[in-house]
């Protein structure tokens, strides 16, 4: 059984003026414990549906989304994957609901109803290991983005989540916290939590062991990063290269060879040498 | 005449309380007409402060400030100020209010007061520029459009006072990479057509390597680079100095150079290093001809 | 550049009296403010003031931090007093003109009505000065608690003042960038009348509650994500404890407020003539 089922997936929304809007079709994936994968695609490509669908918020117009075993359209087992999927929003002002930082951190673990003693812990564990725990005393409102969104990033880890959603939780910070989160997940990652992160920042994607594309509330591809920027699927999704890659793609044009697809600037260097040295 | 000049300006929030912050220290900073200024530094470092100065947003405590013309700190240059500096401001599509994007793009024009068919003319030139065809938007309401669109419509917004500069802060936060490209490209044309001077306050060295003529670096409220793309990035102390990420073709020359092939430190575009690197392989074979030439 | 609302008034320093537990200083402060009511002597506005100074002395606040907020309500105080001296006719007359009289009665009422006033806002401003809304808020919401049996829903109440709280600077925040970017586009907000000036609010009200209701809607579903509603067996992190100075505190005002009470009811303004022999 895999951590995360998703079978045949279809959603769709009422718009404003009544129609039935469809935002996912027939999608299905599974995503096992450990993962780290970007799902990405154009704005309205159906990333951010198909994020809520993972915890609940959301559930399938048809089809399945099985997370450890547990049907998210049965009630019952609501809470009990919200807890093991945590997921962190795209505006860092607004998913914050306490004015000071480790009051804030606490509200996860105050809802299910976790004893005094141990939420201190969780909220001391969640603050040190986003770096936060100097600020805990302290308003959120006075801090950058990227902390706020380390600050939001704990919140969700005092529930002791197993797989974090991302829900383009980086595009409104600029580059500094931008790392900072990236830096995060990724240590969250080695530590054995599962990450799905939606972005449209190729620079993350080339972390991902995995991409998932989408277009029209479809998947377009579903491969590992290499595979996934050698094919045409990016551009035909609105997506651009990451930079080495696109650097790589115009040297070809003028000639160069490389052997493999070149993703990362390493891998572009290393190409380099080898034809330059 | 410069466009905008600057000269020893200190601005001071909250002063004389425990939360005082000096986010201005003695800034000169010349923009001529015809330049595209990017604007560079990390939150805080007082981007915001300084282009808020330019159409007297915020009113200069210490210092001079000379746009077009116009002092700044003078009460009665103020509104034709507002109108000589077009400023988009981050996320402008959180600030459209009407309820069709026609009337919205008329606020501007309409606030300066001009006649009715001349309103009308810059609505249409301005809907038509940034790619929001009259025809088809003018009676749609503005927040029915797609995130993109929205965008556009609140620069045309902007545009439709035809002003001679155009100050943008982080006009592609948040934008997918087709809607970033969009913008970019839109803000050359509206260069070229509409606004001559441009200053893009952006964090997106790449971005800022390919378009900007100039960039001028903030760190701490203090002006730490100022120059051409080549010269502030090529001078790698420098911009370490000054905080600056550097764009990818630099980074790229910098992995390039440790391992021994050496282009200039002025490749900071996609392009030059393309370039760069074709004629690195040109020079090498034909060094390599000539030697095996002497052997011969 | 606006204040943070997480501190308001809030003055940034370390006390004795900014330790404290917010719900001791919100009892004390009703207390305070009961106890004025009874003061009706010069002496008890000696002694209130003389209280007031020596918990201003402990907060290690600046005077004027204090008497700003007085100078809020300044006009409130001139306003009340002005129409005292002149509407109170009991007693000997000092001065007359036309149909105008001031007498000494209304001389002592205006004085003390006063000191009432100002020693009152003074008083209150301490609680705000010394304690962060975010305490105020948890103060209140342990304080009701006895409430939830009559069905109060305390909880929910207190979720809402402590979210108020914490969007009241975001909401600000974007108010300023609004309200800046339609400046930009050469809307004033202090010319014409006051039509005028209505509607020229609209270019930021409009989008201020369009942006508003979207926050609403991550916030509901970040707070979902995040298992609100999970259990009614909701635990807290901070559990409040009152400690050795708190209990003093409370013994310190009381004394105060049986020092009141015994001025007016058991010496009866003899303390007055003691001090103020034939003024009085």
């Amino acid at each position: 059984m895999s951590q995360i089922e998703l079978s045949a997936v279809s959603y769709s929304y009422r718009s404003g003026d009544g129609r039935a809007l469809r935002a996912l079709r027939n999608v299905s994936f599974t995503v096992e414990k450990g993962e780290f994968v970007v799902l990405a695609g154009m704005n309205g490509s159906g990333k951010s549906t198909l994020a809520k669908l993972l915890n609940g918020l959301y559930v399938p117009s048809s089809g399945s989304v099985v997370i450890d075993g547990m049907d998210t359209r049965d009630e019952n087992n609501t809470f009990e994957i919200r807890k093991k999927v945590g997921m962190v929003f795209q505006n860092p002002d607004n998913q914050t609901v306490a004015t000071i930082i480790e009051d804030d951190v606490a509200f996860g673990p105050e809802n299910i109803g976790v004893p005094r003693e141990e939420i201190v812990e969780r909220v001391n564990w969640a603050l040190d290991v986003v770096g936060m725990s100097d600020y805990r005393g302290r308003s959120a409102s006075k801090l950058s983005g990227g902390q706020k969104q380390r600050v939001a990033i704990a919140g969700v880890l005092a529930m002791k989540p197993e797989v974090l959603v991302f829900d383009e939780s980086t595009s409104m910070l600029d580059p500094e916290g931008r790392r900072e989160i990236m830096q995060v997940a990724e240590a969250l990652n080695r530590s054995g939590i599962t990450v799905i992160s939606i972005t449209h920042n190729m620079d993350e994607a080339v972390l991902a062991d995995r991409i998932i594309v989408l277009k029209k509330g479809k998947i377009a591809a579903d491969g590992t990063p290499k595979e996934v920027f050698a094919s045409s699927v990016p551009e035909e999704c609105g997506l651009c290269l990451p930079p080495a890659a696109a650097v790589a793609r115009e040297l070809g044009e003028a000639g160069f060879v490389f052997d493999d697809t070149v993703v990362t600037e390493e891998e572009l260097v290393e190409g380099l040498c080898r034809q330059l040295a | 005449m410069s466009a905008i000049s600057i000269k020893n300006l200190t601005y001071v929030y909250s002063k004389k309380t425990p939360y005082e912050k000096k986010a201005l220290d003695n800034v000169s900073l010349q923009i001529e007409e015809g330049e595209f200024v990017g604007l560079v530094g990390a939150t805080g470092s007082g981007k915001s402060t300084l282009i808020q100065h330019f159409n007297g947003l915020i009113r200069k405590q210490e210092g001079e400030v000379v746009v077009d013309g116009l002092d700044a700190s003078k009460k009665k240059s103020l509104k034709n100020l507002r109108f000589r500096v077009g400023m988009v401001f981050q996320y402008p599509e959180y600030q459209l209010f009407e309820d069709t994007v026609a009337k919205d793009v008329a606020f501007g024009p309409k606030n300066m007061k001009l006649p009715k068919d001349e309103i009308d003319r810059r609505v249409r030139r301005a809907m038509e520029v940034v790619g929001l065809p009259y025809d088809e938007f003018a009676g749609r309401s503005p927040f029915e459009l797609s995130g993109g669109e929205k965008r556009r419509a609140a620069i045309a917004g902007v545009i439709a006072m035809e002003p001679r500069i155009l100050v943008l802060d982080e006009p592609v936060a948040g934008l997918d990479p087709a809607g970033r490209r969009e913008i970019l490209e839109l803000i050359l044309k509206l260069k070229a057509e509409v606004s001559p001077t441009v200053v893009m306050v952006s964090h997106y060295m790449d971005d800022l390597a390919e378009t900007a003529s100039r960039i001028v670096a903030l760190k701490d409220g203090r002006i730490v680079a100022d120059g051409t793309p080549e010269e502030v990035f090529g001078d790698r102390e420098k911009a370490a100095e000054a905080g600056l990420d550097l764009p990818t073709a630099a980074k790229i020359v910098d992995a390039l150079a440790a391992r021994g092939i050496s282009l200039e430190k002025t490749v900071v575009t996609r392009r030059a290093l393309v370039n760069g690197l074709v004629k690195y392989r040109k020079d090498k074979s034909d060094g390599n001809t000539k030697a095996g030439d002497e052997n011969v | 550049m606006f204040k943070d609302i997480a501190f308001g008034q809030y003055y940034p320093v370390d006390s004795v009296i900014h330790r404290l537990d917010a719900r001791i200083k919100l009892v004390l402060t009703v207390m305070f403010v009961v106890a004025i009511f009874f003061v009706n002597t010069y002496f008890g506005f000696m002694l209130t003031a003389a209280f007031l100074l020596l918990v201003i002395l402990l907060a290690r606040l600046p005077m004027l931090s204090v008497l700003k907020s007085v100078r809020a309500v300044l006009f409130i105080v001139v306003f009340a007093a002005v129409i005292n001296l002149f509407m109170i006719n009991e007693g000997t007359v000092l001065w007359s003109w036309k149909s105008l009289h001031i007498t000494d009665t209304a001389v002592h009422t205006t004085i003390k009505m006063t000191l009432r006033l100002v020693l009152l806002i003074s008083g209150a401003s301490l609680l705000s000065l010394t304690t962060t809304p975010v305490e105020i808020s948890d103060g209140m919401e342990s304080l009701m608690k006895p409430l939830k049996f009559i069905k109060v829903p305390v909880h929910d109440i207190a979720m809402i003042m402590s979210i108020a709280l914490r969007f009241i600077p975001t909401l600000f925040e974007e108010t300023g960038k609004i309200v800046s970017a339609q400046k930009a586009r050469g809307a004033s907000f202090d010319t014409g009348g006051l039509i005028a000036r209505a509607k020229a609010l609209l270019p930021v009200l409009i989008p201020l509650f369009v942006n508003s209701f979207r926050r609403a809607d991550e916030l509901a579903f970040a707070m979902d994500a995040r298992c609100y509603n999970a259990t009614d067996k909701r635990t807290k992190m901070k559990v409040m404890k009152l400690r050795v100075a708190d209990v003093i505190a409370f013994f310190v005002v009381t004394a105060f407020f049986v020092a009141i009470l015994l001025d007016r009811y058991y010496f009866v303004g003899a303390l007055d003539k003691l001090m103020f022999g034939g003024l009085v």
